[in-house]
């Protein structure tokens, strides 16, 4: 292969591959993913993925896996709280902040702390590679993937199947009314985090400099991936099924012109 | 120090948020902070608010919390420094960036965390301890339990809302702004996807937040040491900032004298109730909200014309009240006069004047000047409202 992948795969990956390393996101300390694992079952050559904004009381019982976690090659997390605990330990710490990471100057600053961060994918094409070019380590990619738009503490499907009486689902499938954008939840106990009903495809950026690692996200796929063949399609630019290129060419703004701002 | 912090949205606003018992209020500057679509502050507008609120003994916080793009850098150290020169009493901030520049930069600029940032627990509070951060305003998801262990841990001064309106996400991790209507929610566009509905195959979906109102938990929240008191609301009128800020001044001011009862807490309640637009519930304090502290099919909003008119002038030897109008009112109605140092007070119109002092019998045109004779004596920037219930 010509990159270097961190793949979350469907289930604990046995293959081992030059160009492949693997992330697994933790029970108890995640959102939105159908497949989670404990710290004992994730290889010591893996990565942790912790994403969730750690109250008090959870943040107490994750120190207590420290003395594990210290034996995995690294950790990828949302909370600063957890790189406060993890900063000591010998294992790679990787900012995975979903929203927060747009720009060189945010990035160069956290790379004073952290090994690596992972691009948001909020942002441009033109936007990605210019961080690319200036930032201080090299950084990690969100290529492939369902694609988070928000992040809920509330419970928010189980909420409504109890407001309107009907069966308790953990994932569903929504539509905005006016512009029939569709969206697909997954809820835990945790929380609740909405995507986009497609997933994800940013091979646009594969090949660039600089970059750590093109983070890959299989987790919501419900049959077994071979993962040499599943790349060997991925790079030859092989189409791929429901899938959106997201932010990378679609600019936001954050000021209205004047005659629609509401006073 | 227990502070009570209300929004600011503009020069008028900051002035009748720290008239009716606000002690710091927080505002936005034209570049830099989020609700970019509302009026803000221009640098000398800030001058000015900053002035004003310091000749009264009272602090101003400027957001700086938009989360940067490359293009956004431009500019910014230089408006910190101006912020700086202006005297502000701290910058709010979220982007890590900033933080740290204001930090390594030594620009002397007091600098409290925003909730953006989404602190929940003691040790995130303490990395930007490091970084020079005195407040943090937690996210809104706080437990009791999380505050409390944050100040024992940090000793840090802690701001947490109290009133207003609710993300469904936790605040800062959310773009269904952007996708959805191309607005950057994190720079300031966001267009409040979590208020509309969305189609399913089973029902009409919605996750819309109901409000967020502590009344019943103030005196537990400065026992376990929260500092600031922050209401919601850039946005809002000033109608809304007095009737909310006066009511928790007044609630705050019992506490801390040792003279509160339950039914100054209940009255408190009531007229919060009906000042806002949407039902409030005090959220995660004590747990995780349910379907119950949430609106499902749509917004369920209900339009308040409460706030009859503005008092700007009393004639004490005339004991007429000089009265702007801002909703309808008319000859027979039973109304209230509000205001910082004028205690409520139930009054009936009898006689309503026109600008030309002319007997009229209704008040139809909002911005019209009408004078109404009041024996008990008011100060300008007082408010009429419609009476809706007696104190029990």
């Amino acid at each position: 292969m010509k990159n270097k992948y961190l793949i979350i795969p469907t289930k604990i990956e046995t293959k081992k591959f030059d160009f492949v390393e693997y992330l697994y996101p933790l029970k108890s300390y995640c959102v939105g993913f159908l497949h989670e694992y404990e710290l004992d079952e994730i290889p010591e050559d893996a990565y942790v993925y912790v994403n969730r904004i750690l109250d008090t009381k959870s943040i107490e019982e994750f120190k207590s896996l420290l003395p594990s976690l210290s034996k995995k090659k690294g950790i990828l997390f949302e909370d600063l709280g957890v790189y406060e605990l993890t900063k000591d330990l010998k294992l790679q710490n990787i900012l995975w902040a979903s929203h927060a990471n747009c720009s060189s100057y945010t990035i160069n600053t956290y790379l004073k702390w952290m090994d690596s961060v992972v691009i948001s994918p909020d942002i441009t094409k033109e936007e990605s590679l210019e961080i690319l070019k200036k930032a201080k380590k090299p950084i990690l990619l969100y290529t492939y993937g369902p694609l988070p738009y928000m992040y809920s503490r509330r419970e928010l499907l189980t909420n409504f199947a109890r407001h309107f009486e009907l069966e308790e689902k953990r994932e569903y499938r929504v539509r905005e009314k006016t512009t029939t954008k569709g969206f697909y939840l997954i809820e835990n106990e945790y929380g609740t985090v909405v995507f986009d009903e497609k997933v994800l495809d940013g091979r646009t950026l594969l090949g660039s400099a600089n970059v750590f690692a093109y983070l890959i996200n299989l987790d919501w796929m419900e049959e077994e991936v071979n993962i040499e063949e599943w790349l060997k399609d991925f790079e030859s630019m092989k189409p791929l099924p429901n899938t959106t290129e997201g932010f990378l060419h679609q600019k936001t703004i954050y000021r209205l012109p004047p005659k629609e701002v509401e006073r | 120090m227990i502070e009570l912090l209300a929004p600011a949205g503009d020069l008028e606003k900051l002035k009748f948020a720290l008239h009716y018992g606000a002690d710091a209020v927080y505002i936005g500057g034209q570049n830099f902070s989020l609700r970019a679509n509302a009026k803000n502050f221009s640098i000398p507008e800030i001058k000015e608010g900053v002035e004003y609120a310091h000749e009264n003994h009272k602090k101003v916080y400027v957001t700086v919390n938009i989360i940067l793009h490359e293009e956004d850098e431009e500019g910014l150290i230089s408006y910190l420094k101006s912020l700086s020169e202006i005297g502000v009493d701290a910058v709010i901030v979220s982007d890590i960036y900033i933080v740290n520049l204001i930090h390594e930069m030594n620009i002397p600029l007091e600098v409290h965390l925003s909730t953006q940032a989404s602190v929940l627990n003691p040790y995130a509070a303490l990395f930007y301890k490091s970084l020079g951060v005195t407040r943090i305003v937690l996210a809104r998801e706080s437990s009791r339990e999380d505050i409390k262990k944050i100040k024992e841990a940090t000793g840090l001064e802690l701001e947490c809302f109290i009133h207003g309106a609710m993300c469904t996400s936790i605040s800062g991790r959310c773009v269904l702004s952007n996708v959805t209507t191309n607005r950057d929610a994190n720079r300031g566009g966001c267009a409040q996807i979590c208020r509309w509905t969305f189609d399913t195959d089973d029902q009409t979906f919605s996750m819309t937040s109901k409000d967020l109102n502590m009344i019943p938990y103030i005196k537990d929240m400065i026992d376990i040491g929260v500092n600031s008191f922050k209401v919601e609301g850039r946005m809002r009128g000033i109608y809304y900032i007095a009737t909310v800020i006066l009511t928790y001044r007044t609630l705050i001011d019992k506490i801390l004298d040792g003279t509160i009862t339950k039914e100054d807490t209940e009255y408190a309640l009531k007229i919060l109730n009906r000042c806002a637009n949407r039902d409030s519930t005090p959220q995660f304090y004590n747990g995780l909200p349910t379907e119950k502290e949430q609106y499902f099919l749509g917004r369920e909003e209900s339009s308040n014309q409460d706030f009859l008119g503005l008092v700007l002038d009393y004639d004490k030897e005339e004991k007429l009240a000089k009265v702007e109008q801002r909703n309808y009112f008319k000859v027979g109605d039973v109304v209230e006069f509000f205001g910082p140092q004028t205690e409520t007070f139930t009054y009936t119109i009898h006689t309503i004047k026109n600008e030309q002092k002319e007997s009229v019998s209704i008040a139809n045109h909002p911005g019209e000047i009408m004078y109404l004779p009041v024996d008990q004596i008011l100060d300008k920037f007082d408010m009429m409202r419609l009476k809706i219930f007696d104190k029990q």
